[in-house]
C-alpha cells in the first residue's frame, strides 16, 4: 500500500511498506508532458463534474453496463481518450449510447438554441412526445482574455415545458 | 428553440470557441423506466 494520510506517507522500498513522515514541500514537475497531462486531467475533470451534477444523467452513467464503481470514475474513464489538443471535442461522451437522436441542424445563439430533430423514427418521436427532459452540455474554450478561466463547462437539465416546439411535417 | 441559462449566455463572449452537446431522456411513470437517446455536439466559433 502507497499514499499518504495525514501526516505520513506510505511508500513502498524493496517490497516492503516504509512510512515517511510528509515532506513540506513536493517537487512539482513542470516538464511540458506533465503540464499537458494536468490540464488534459482539469479539463476531464471538469466536464465530468458537470456532467455528473444533473441528476438524471448521473443515473443513466450509474446505470450502465460499463467498467467503473461510480458514474464520475466511469465519465472520467471513458472521456479521456476524446480530448485533444487540451480540448474537448465532439467525440466526448455526456450520455451512454441510447435511441438515436437524429439532429439535422443545431444553432446557437446569444440567449437560446435552435435545433432540428428527425422524427422520423418511432422510438424517438415517442421519447420526444412529452413528457421528456433535453440536456444541454455548454463548453466554453480558446478564452479572448487571460483573465477568464481557460475553460468552463455548464450542463443544465430542461423540462420539455421550457421548449419551444415546432413540429413540421413533409408532405 | 431552447432557452440558455443566462449564466452561459453572460460568459459565451469571453470565448472564442464552444461545443454544444444536447441529449434527452423520458421517464416512464408506469413503469418508472427511463429511455434516453443517444447524444450530439457540434462546435461553433463564437
Amino acid at each position: 500500500m502507497s499514499g499518504a494520510i495525514e501526516d505520513f506517507v506510505q511508500r513502498i522500498r524493496y517490497g516492503k511498506t516504509v512510512i515517511y513522515s510528509r515532506p513540506a514541500k513536493y517537487k512539482v514537475n513542470q516538464t511540458k508532458q506533465a503540464n499537458e497531462c494536468r490540464s488534459k486531467f482539469a479539463l476531464n475533470v471538469g466536464f465530468a463534474k458537470a456532467v455528473n451534477a444533473v441528476p438524471e444523467l448521473k443515473q443513466i452513467w450509474k446505470s450502465a453496463k460499463l467498467d467503473g464503481v461510480v458514474a464520475y470514475n466511469r465519465i472520467i474513464k471513458y472521456n479521456r481518450n476524446f480530448i485533444a489538443d487540451d480540448k474537448l471535442t465532439i467525440k466526448n461522451i455526456i450520455i451512454t449510447a441510447g435511441i438515436l437522436l437524429s439532429v439535422t441542424s443545431l444553432e446557437l445563439n446569444e440567449s437560446e438554441l435552435v435545433t432540428n430533430i428527425s422524427l422520423q423514427e418511432r422510438k424517438i418521436k415517442s421519447l420526444l412526445n412529452p413528457p421528456f427532459n433535453f440536456y444541454i452540455i455548454v463548453y466554453l474554450f480558446n478564452r479572448k482574455v487571460k483573465s477568464v478561466k481557460a475553460f468552463e463547462v455548464y450542463a443544465e437539465k430542461i423540462a420539455h415545458h421550457q421548449i419551444q416546439l415546432i413540429t413540421s411535417m413533409k408532405l | 428553440m431552447i432557452p440558455l441559462n443566462s449564466k452561459i449566455a453572460a460568459k459565451m463572449d469571453r470565448y472564442n470557441g464552444a461545443i454544444v452537446f444536447v441529449a434527452a431522456s423520458k421517464q416512464t411513470f408506469k413503469k418508472n423506466e427511463t429511455y434516453w437517446t443517444s447524444m450530439f455536439g457540434k462546435e461553433f466559433q463564437l
